[in-house]
């Protein structure tokens, strides 16, 4: 008895809650139901009672909330009018919700979410030859056209191509000499350009006192002679057979007071070009930054080893002066590269010679009894050490951390994939509605919602009632009404879940890249290139088992929305068959 | 046509809701929408009745003039329409 009651209770309390939402002009029936079902025999049958008043309520609220104004009948028309449908409503949710939509893509945050998360999928799809940089080339040629020479430089410390890149440099300088520094930043990106050679001589005139021109001149001439250690892993073999032109070079730069790779003037330089042309591609900008001023660091700790060799051997001839200044032109070219430098790659050069030369002065000092300055540089040593030093992580510091950047990126990689999805079932259903209403109102004999109109008359049932009946009937198609609303909301929440993930790291790019502040440019960057990896494929290195996976998702979503049209099609066919029978004579 | 067919059963009584549902087979989401769309149609009448004192009134329900006529011709429909979709053997 008590459950009966219950049951009982809770249909009141459903239709009561309907009754509530109910737009005012229904509340009379809904009223009218909430009396009757007092008098409905059995807990079960006042459950079914209320849930199908309930429904006619809610359907009334809905089409009252998505098409508010007066309904009323015009006079002449009659009964064979057709309502405002659920299939009206669902259409009426679906551009609801697009136009919801369109108020995210007015938010700066979202279109730049939507544009980093798709970066993977249309490299998956080959959408687009990401190596062709199509969209620096676009920036390329708007600033050639406007004569923009921070354009140009933009654009030239960015491309792959050595030779476009040399092309809008030389243009740059020729319209701007005062960014001359840029051949600097394109010789470094691109060391085999012919070019980079003949520009040397000219920043050496202008800013003689920098040892970048000198590590890349030794660097071309490593390319000449068909040597080219990467710059992070220098080559372990010595200097003697090195040229002696190659050895002039790096003495040159280890005796040379100043260090500038012109970073920060880069970075002045893309916070006026990404203003000024909006170009709205973060990894662009910001790996750009990343890698458009690596200088051949290897050349550097290969020519201070060979240094230390010779100082070594000094010292085992007795002669310690000689060995000490051998050590601290080292540790005077770590020291200038380490201070002088504006990148955490130039932190880590400079750090890493420093280490290097104050563990030979603290064994000389050692090995000539002055424990106090062996003490000083023993310290310096552990302090300056590249892996366990209290630099070892400078310009490395992150807020976020590597793991959550990931996980930050599969989230926004997958909320971007359902968008689309959901976009893709909205446009089908939505298609499918819109034909199954302009069928229903071309039909001879009223066709859709006509009393007694019996031939095209249907019924849609949901959540097990009848919603519809032979009055105000019509061809309702309740699998893709549902799937309409469903995707309607996931189409609403996938696009709020883009917004939402990447505007934390809009900001930073914010701060990053127009404000200067790269306290947190490491969690950027983090998060840009785990964007650049689909989710998962990093579990499986160098198997294509997550391009599979993932085409085959599309495929199967291809592959739903096809059943969904066929279904669509055969249910087309069985109404035409009756309506054509009804007009054989 | 259930519905119509059961107010012309009794075309002078004031009928329930519930009690049309019973009638009918029609469960209160059919049935409701029905009523609604005949009222708006002017085609019923509607109107609340206090049965007992201390009981909320109820809504009770029955056809126009208009309504009648209406109902009496869709009613005639479908037999007209079997009469022409299925001839009878004689006639073959």
């Amino acid at each position: 008895m008590e459950s009966e009651s219950a049951i009982r209770q809770a249909a009141v309390f459903l239709l009561d809650s309907a009754i509530r939402i109910a737009p005012r002009e229904t509340r009379d029936w809904g009223q009218a139901m909430r009396v009757e079902l007092q008098y409905v025999e059995g807990s079960f049958a006042s459950l079914m009672w209320s849930l199908g008043a309930a429904a006619v309520l809610v359907k009334q609220a809905l089409v009252d909330f998505f098409m508010p104004g007066p309904k009323q009948v015009p006079p002449g028309r009659g009964l064979f009018e057709r309502s405002i449908s659920l299939r009206r409503v669902a259409l009426a949710v679906l551009g609801t919700f697009l136009l919801a939509t369109l108020i995210f893509f007015a938010a700066p945050p979202f279109r730049q979410g939507l544009r980093v998360s798709l970066t993977a999928w249309s490299a998956l799809l080959h959408a687009t030859d990401a190596n062709q940089q199509p969209e620096l080339r676009a920036l390329a040629r708007r600033a050639e056209g406007r004569q923009d020479p921070e354009g140009m430089v933009f654009v030239a410390a960015r491309l792959e191509d050595p030779n476009e890149s040399a092309r809008l440099a030389t243009e740059a300088v020729r319209l701007d000499p005062s960014l001359i520094w840029a051949y600097a930043v394109v010789a470094a990106r691109h060391p085999d350009l012919a070019e980079a050679r003949e520009w040397i001589p000219a920043l050496e005139r202008w800013d003689s006192r920098n040892a970048l021109f000198y590590l890349l001149t030794a660097e071309f001439i490593d390319r000449d002679d068909g040597v080219a250690p990467s710059p992070a892993e220098p080559a372990k073999t010595g200097t003697l057979s090195r040229s002696p032109a190659w050895q002039g070079a790096m003495s040159a730069a280890f005796a040379s007071p100043e260090f500038d790779d012109y970073s920060d003037r880069l970075k002045e330089l893309d916070r006026n070009v990404v203003r000024r042309y909006r170009f709205n591609d973060p990894f662009t900008i910001v790996w750009g930054e990343e890698q458009g001023t690596a200088w051949p660091a290897g050349d550097s700790q290969q020519f201070a080893r060979s240094l230390l060799q010779s100082g070594e051997a000094l010292e085992a001839a007795g002669d310690d002066k000689g060995a000490g200044q051998k050590y601290w032109t080292v540790a005077g070219f770590g020291q200038v590269v380490d201070f002088q430098g504006h990148t955490a790659f130039d932190h880590w050069a400079g750090t890493i010679l420093q280490s290097m030369a104050y563990r030979r002065l603290r064994g000389l000092t050692a090995r000539q009894g002055n424990a106090s300055e062996a003490t000083l540089f023993g310290y310096l040593a552990a302090t300056f050490d590249p892996v366990k030093g209290v630099h070892a992580r400078a310009g490395d510091e992150r807020v976020f951390g590597v793991e959550t950047c990931g996980r930050n990126a599969a989230v926004l990689q997958i909320a971007s994939l359902l968008m689309l999805v959901f976009f893709a079932i909205m446009v089908t259903t939505g298609a499918i509605l819109i034909a199954a209403g302009r069928r229903g109102g071309m039909a001879p004999g009223g066709g859709e919602g006509t009393l007694g109109g019996g031939d095209t008359a249907a019924t849609a049932r949901v959540g097990g009632e009848d919603t519809a009946a032979t009055v105000g009937a019509e061809p309702v198609k309740p699998a893709a009404t549902v799937l309409a609303m469903a995707s309607a909301v996931g189409f609403l929440i996938s696009n709020a879940a883009i917004y939402l993930t990447y505007r934390p790291y809009w900001y930073i790019f914010q701060r990053t890249i127009l404000k200067g502040d790269r306290s947190q440019a490491r969690d950027l960057l983090d998060f840009l290139l785990s964007t650049r990896v689909l989710p998962g494929l990093t579990l499986f290195n160098n198997i294509y088992l997550p391009s599979y996976f993932w085409t085959g998702i599309v495929l199967l979503g291809i592959f739903g929305l096809i059943l969904i049209l066929l279904r669509h099609l055969r249910s087309r066919a069985r109404i035409d068959a009756p309506r054509h029978s009804a007009h054989v004579p | 046509m259930q519905v119509l067919d059961s107010f012309l059963a009794r075309p002078e009584d004031w009928r329930y809701g519930y009690e049309l549902s019973r009638e009918t087979g029609l469960k209160s989401g059919t049935l409701y929408p029905i009523l609604m769309r005949l009222e708006k149609h002017n085609l019923l009448e509607a109107r609340w009745v206090t049965t007992d004192p201390g009981v909320p009134p109820r809504h009770t329900y029955r056809l126009t003039p208009d309504g009648l006529e209406l109902a009496k011709e869709k009613l005639a429909e479908p037999a007209r329409r079997v009469a022409l979709r299925e001839p009878t053997p004689n006639e073959g």
